[in-house]
């Protein structure tokens, strides 16, 4: 586990991956109410909707919980960057189009976050799970600030939570964020359980040069001596940043 | 079929009382010889007209008394649709007009088309019969947006099917039952920050925002060959 003196940073700037936030999830659960045990600590309400048109009532659990946003950077922009472009497409200076962006309220403000749970609520390996090696948590060390406990992650419970409603606890590294990211990439998608290998010794020949090609701006393609070439795929990474602005603070909706 | 009141010739009238108590002359022996050519031996002329109710035959004083007539079926409509908490300017709104055309109507200072009129029409019986159902959120089912699109932004296009199908896009009233979920006795985990925002050492993020290039946000899936799992070796069947 990373140390919390590399683990944390300045509380500042927009939402980003890996914030930890103060705010409320929810989910819903079957008739019986099953909650598993890490999990009855977020469980603080128990909610039936009985909806008119329905036969059998929705049923939720929801509660205060200290989580870790989820979604990349790139999400919380994501609309934004395309009424932006579109008003530039259709004519508008750049000023422009980012002052009647900033000021259109339909843009989505959503973005999908995990709570952080204690060690001793899962069912795990206590020194696996911290040291980070159970797919499905990240484990978080105390912030010195007192703020965030020693904590894990879970992953496994993604909540979908607003921009205008959230109060932000504690920042993170890069390196927080790239554990973050492997974390999510391995409980989500990759299987492998190692994903570094010597390729050379591998497929038998030298690499002579890398290229990315344009139009596959994900892959690094390794050119090797008897002409052939191999794809990979890159390693998700901190995208360049644009220059950046401060858009007024939107009113609550 | 209509005909010009300037080139209307009346050879004899009859005199009708409409629904609102206002006299209406319909000058029919005229109007056949302006679609004619001449109204003799043409029998059941009055039946006709009645037959035909959108010929207008409404001298020019009695057209200026209509135009007044529009301007307050208008105005009550409007005040009628207020009641309900809707401001003057989301009728405009719900209409597909400014609030200004909207004064104009109820001033006679402008008339309305009969689309738009029609169109005022329609929400008035849509907010009276949101109103049997939901008295008091009359305003919130018209203003809420449901897939993107408010129900006050479709009367124009969608208003007749509106009467129909206002309930399934509205936003259904549920019955909450609310209790406190049981094994709550240890302090929660994020006790230390919520005391921290009471204290206001704790702020939401900020806004700003980042340009990215529109590649940030584009993929193509025919790349997910890189994700594509080897398939389980297939188990033979019929040897052990």
């Amino acid at each position: 586990m990373i140390p919390a003196d590399d683990f944390f940073v300045a509380n500042a700037g927009a939402p980003k991956q890996g914030d930890i936030l103060l705010a409320g999830v929810a989910r819903l659960v079957a008739e019986d109410r099953f909650s598993p045990r890490a999990w009855e600590s977020l469980d603080a309400a128990d909610i039936t909707l009985d909806l008119p048109d329905r036969d059998r009532p929705l049923r939720l659990m929801a509660g205060m919980a200290l989580v870790m946003v989820t979604s990349h950077d790139c999400h919380f922009d994501k609309q934004w960057n395309r009424a932006r472009t579109a008003l530039i497409e259709e004519g508008l200076d750049e000023a422009s189009a980012n002052r009647r962006a900033d000021a259109d309220k339909t843009l989505d403000r959503t973005f999908t976050a995990s709570p952080l749970v204690l060690p001793t609520e899962l069912s795990v390996d206590q020194g696996n799970l911290m040291a980070g090696r159970v797919v499905g948590y990240l484990p978080v060390p105390a912030s010195p600030d007192g703020l965030v406990p020693a904590s894990a992650v879970d992953l496994t419970y993604r909540a979908t939570l607003d921009r205008l409603d959230i109060v932000r606890v504690a920042c993170v590294s890069a390196a927080a964020r790239a554990q973050l990211r492997y974390a999510l990439a391995r409980l989500d998608s990759l299987r492998a359980t190692s994903v570094g290998f010597d390729l050379e010794a591998v497929v038998g020949r030298h690499i002579e040069r890398v290229s990315f090609p344009r139009q596959h701006p994900l892959f690094v393609r390794l050119h090797l001596d008897d002409g052939s070439h191999v794809d990979l795929l890159q390693q998700p990474a901190e995208l360049h940043e644009g220059p950046a602005r401060t858009a007024p603070p939107g009113p609550a909706a | 079929m209509s005909t010009s009141v300037a080139d209307f010739r009346p050879t004899s009238s009859t005199v009708l009382e409409t629904s609102r108590g206002r006299a209406v002359a319909l000058q029919t022996g005229l109007l056949l010889a302006a679609v004619f050519g001449t109204n003799a031996g043409v029998p059941g002329v009055i039946r006709w007209v009645d037959d035909a109710p959108l010929v207008t035959t409404t001298p020019v004083n009695d057209r200026t008394r209509a135009f007044l007539s529009i301007a307050n079926e208008v105005r009550e409509l409007r005040d009628e649709i207020c009641t309900y908490g809707l401001t003057r300017q989301e009728v405009a709104r719900a209409v597909g007009v400014d609030r200004r055309s909207l004064s104009g109507w109820v001033s006679g200072e402008i008339r309305p088309s009969a689309d738009r009129l029609h169109v005022l029409r329609l929400l008035g019986r849509l907010v009276a019969d949101i109103a049997t159902e939901r008295p008091d959120h009359v305003r919130d089912v018209l203003l809420v947006r449901r897939s993107g699109t408010a129900l006050i932004d479709r009367v124009v296009v969608n208003g007749a099917t509106l009467l129909r199908t206002w309930r399934a896009t509205a936003r259904p009233d549920a019955t909450v039952a609310l209790r406190a979920a049981p094994g709550q006795f240890r302090e929660p985990i994020w006790a230390p920050a919520e005391a921290a925002l009471a204290e206001g050492r704790l702020t939401p993020p900020t806004w700003e925002r980042t340009m990215r290039p529109d590649t940030a946000y584009e993929m193509d899936v025919d790349e997910a060959g890189a994700f594509h799992e080897p398939e389980p070796h297939p188990r033979r069947r019929g040897y052990r």
